[in-house]
């Protein structure tokens, strides 16, 4: 009866702690949540700042001054007609 | 015993306050603690299109608006942060006053940049470690604010919104353009954000109790490096022809989509204060193209000729012999023409005979005045008005997705001046025939010649290509147009448009090496004080390229409105004010430059300058045809 009850209680207590434990992780991770939502978020308005950096750089009215550098006036726009397009053969 | 009593009294104090009023006692607690702010929504972008590639024109970016908890932040302490958040975010002296009010929640500023968030938090956190103070006594809300990558290009058009935004919706509120046009769609709605004011559960801190919605993403038809071309020819057109200002729009003839809408001067939307705040700017924030009618001037003849065209089909179709035609040789020496004694017609210079061809070529008065007399004769003026309104769009709103746009006006025998004067009398059709008389946007003038490269369809403009919503397209671009004049007839008046750009027409310096193109010029004389002023002027240029005249092409149609050119005449007599002098070069450099970025295959490779290499006299594009009709002109018009 008592190894009964001794096993019981040690089941009972080796749960227990299997569930402490359990819930202790789970804190842990959710104490994470709001660290990595915030660096989530800091690292897509880092992407936005740059992205933001390269349109405007991009933006046609700059580009149109670059193409007016003598280093870049060779350069033309192809025709539709001149452009070949090569296909991959898989 | 009396132990018991209390300690019983105790128990139930506990449960009257934890369990029968804990609801009153967890809404205190909440008001005390927690503290529920707006999550600010993200208001839609706009898009622009170049070669495939869509990139943001306008789109909202962070911004970090930066409160104070007073209360939290001890007595001894205030002078301290006050003068930190002063040196990190540049903020006045009069903040301190803020650390005064008896308030849980102060703004100091608005709009901070991340860089300037972070060296507060960094100074900020451990200073309220240190000495114990709550760190949510400082703390940020997060906000949006519209960027530009592209800076000022297409402002007229897109406009801005102001950067108060509505407190109560957090909406922001647009200053015109497409930002008030499709506010609604572009808007979205605000979600909640829940925050601790004492925190000791770290879970707890910061949660989105609902998340915003953001706005809907806007894609225009607008190509922003065709949009810089044009911007950037126009405004040295400007300059060069010393004029007050100019607008331009090119546009797909056949889909009716816009690829660029420019304006100079331009309205920067970042400084959209400073335009709003000098009456002399004020004028800059309109899209003229739209909401300025004007009247139109010589740009008006290939109307007057296709309607021509129409009357013949009218005519055929009642059994009646045709108007006119195209090839028949009309005396233009009369100037004489009813209700119009004291104000004769004629033509700079003078011509004896011309057929449609020439009159278009040669911009000829008489010849359209003559035209808009028979179609009177034959069909009557309310057919003739009915032309204008109905088929060719004037006096009609085009439908352009932007706010302001005004009607024009195409004189009625039914309504009156307010001098009791009829608005349409004996010589109003002659007027009309050569683009005075009626008022009418560039816009409405532009779908109008539209008209003839796109085979007779008056088609209707548009700005957007698709609206997209949470990643779901919940608009996407529809052609709409209607049928007003027979395919031949509309190619035909394209076709007599090409004379124009060659040499002998008023319009010569609009051609386009490489390429075909037609079009027409236009000098119309302001109103100023109740007359016509012969030192005010608009020109414009009206065409398209290329000019080919089948299913398969996909002309581009520009209209470029030069408004007050200085009135100057060189020595050899040349009028640089002229529609042919200041508004046909752009549309030659801008037609040039977007079809080569386009990729559009030359098609007229020997359509060059003389003494060009590529110059052939026979094989150029229309050059045999030119060499004809001047043949011809000069065997009519012997002296």
């Amino acid at each position: 009866m008592i190894v009964r009850l001794l096993f019981c209680i040690f089941v009972f207590g080796f749960c227990l702690y299997a569930y402490v434990d359990r819930q202790n992780q789970i804190t842990k991770l959710r104490l994470q949540i709001p660290r990595q939502l915030a660096d989530l978020e800091r690292v897509e308005q880092e992407n936005m700042s740059l992205q933001f950096e390269i349109d405007r750089f991009e933006s046609p009215t700059h580009l149109l001054e670059i193409a007016q550098k003598p280093e870049y006036r060779h350069l033309k726009h192809p025709a539709q007609d001149e452009v070949i397009v090569l296909k991959k053969e898989s | 015993m009396g132990m018991f009593a209390l300690f019983s009294l105790l128990i139930a104090q506990y449960f009257k306050i934890q369990v029968l009023e804990s609801e009153k006692w967890s809404q205190k607690a909440d008001a005390q603690h927690k503290l529920v702010v707006k999550e600010p929504f993200k208001r839609g972008a706009f898009y622009t299109n170049s070669h495939g590639k869509w990139q943001p024109l306008v789109f909202d970016v962070t911004r970090f608006h930066l409160y104070i908890d007073p209360k939290s932040i001890p007595q001894n302490h205030r002078e301290v942060v006050a003068d930190q958040l002063i040196e990190f975010a540049s903020l006045p002296e009069s903040i301190r006053l803020e650390f005064e009010r008896k308030s849980r929640s102060r703004r100091l500023t608005l709009d901070l940049e991340r860089g300037e968030k972070e060296r507060i938090l960094q100074w900020w956190i451990p200073y309220a470690r240190r000495y114990k103070i709550p760190s949510n006594a400082i703390y940020f809300l997060t906000d949006y604010k519209r960027s530009y990558p592209c800076g000022k290009l297409l402002g007229q058009v897109l406009h801005t919104i102001r950067e108060m935004k509505d407190e109560e919706t957090g909406e922001g509120l647009p200053t015109g353009g497409l930002e008030s046009y499709f506010n609604d769609l572009l808007k979205g709605q605000l979600g909640e954000r829940r925050l601790l004011r004492s925190p000791l559960n770290h879970l707890e801190v910061d949660e989105v109790i609902k998340n915003p919605e953001n706005g809907a993403d806007i894609y225009l038809t607008i190509d922003h490096t065709v949009q810089a071309i044009v911007e950037e020819e126009l405004a040295k057109a400007v300059s060069s022809s010393g004029a007050k200002g100019g607008w331009a729009i090119l546009m797909e003839a056949k889909r009716g989509s816009i690829l660029a809408m420019a304006q100079v001067p331009t309205f920067d939307p970042t400084k959209y204060r400073d335009y709003f705040n000098d009456p002399t700017l004020i004028e800059e924030t309109k899209a003229k193209a739209i909401t300025d009618p004007f009247e139109i001037g010589s740009i008006m003849k290939p109307i007057t000729v296709g309607i021509a065209l129409n009357a013949n089909q009218a005519l055929l179709r009642e059994n009646r012999p045709k108007l006119f035609d195209p090839e028949e040789k009309i005396d233009v020496t009369r100037s004489i023409f009813p209700g119009r004694r004291k104000k004769p017609l004629r033509d700079l210079p003078r011509h004896k005979a011309v057929n449609m061809y020439m009159a278009l070529q040669k911009s000829s008065n008489v010849y359209m005045a003559q035209l808009a007399e028979r179609i009177v004769d034959q069909l009557g003026a309310e057919w003739y008005r009915n032309q204008l309104v109905e088929n060719f769009g004037f006096e009609q709103r085009t439908g352009v997705e932007l706010p302001a746009e005004t009607l024009g006006l195409v004189p009625s025998s039914k309504r009156r001046h307010p001098n009791g004067a009829p608005e349409w009398s004996v010589p109003t059709p002659f007027s009309l025939s050569i683009g005075y008389n009626l008022l009418a946007t560039s816009l409405q003038m532009l779908r109008a010649v539209a008209v003839f490269p796109s085979g007779g369809y008056l088609v209707q403009p548009t700005l957007i290509r698709k609206i997209v919503k949470d990643e779901e397209v919940v608009y996407s671009q529809v052609i709409r147009r209607k049928k007003v004049m027979e395919k031949e007839d509309a190619y035909a008046v394209g076709r007599a448009m090409k004379y124009s750009t060659k040499p002998g027409g008023t319009g010569r310096l609009a051609s386009v090496s490489g390429y075909t193109e037609a079009g027409k010029t236009g000098s119309a004389e302001k109103i100023v004080g109740g007359i016509y002023s012969k030192k005010k002027h608009i020109s414009s240029f009206i065409g398209f390229a290329p000019a080919r005249f089948d299913e398969t092409a996909n002309p581009l149609v520009l209209i470029v409105s030069i408004d007050e050119p200085a009135p100057i005449i060189l020595e050899n007599g040349i009028k640089t004010y002229l529609g042919g002098r200041c508004a046909a070069p752009v549309f030659q450099q801008v037609m040039r430059r977007t079809l080569e970025y386009l990729g559009v295959p030359r098609d007229d490779p020997f359509g060059y300058p003389v003494g060009d290499p590529r110059y052939h006299s026979e094989k150029g594009d229309w050059f045999v045809e030119v060499r004809a009709l001047k043949e011809l002109y000069e065997q009519w018009n012997k002296k």
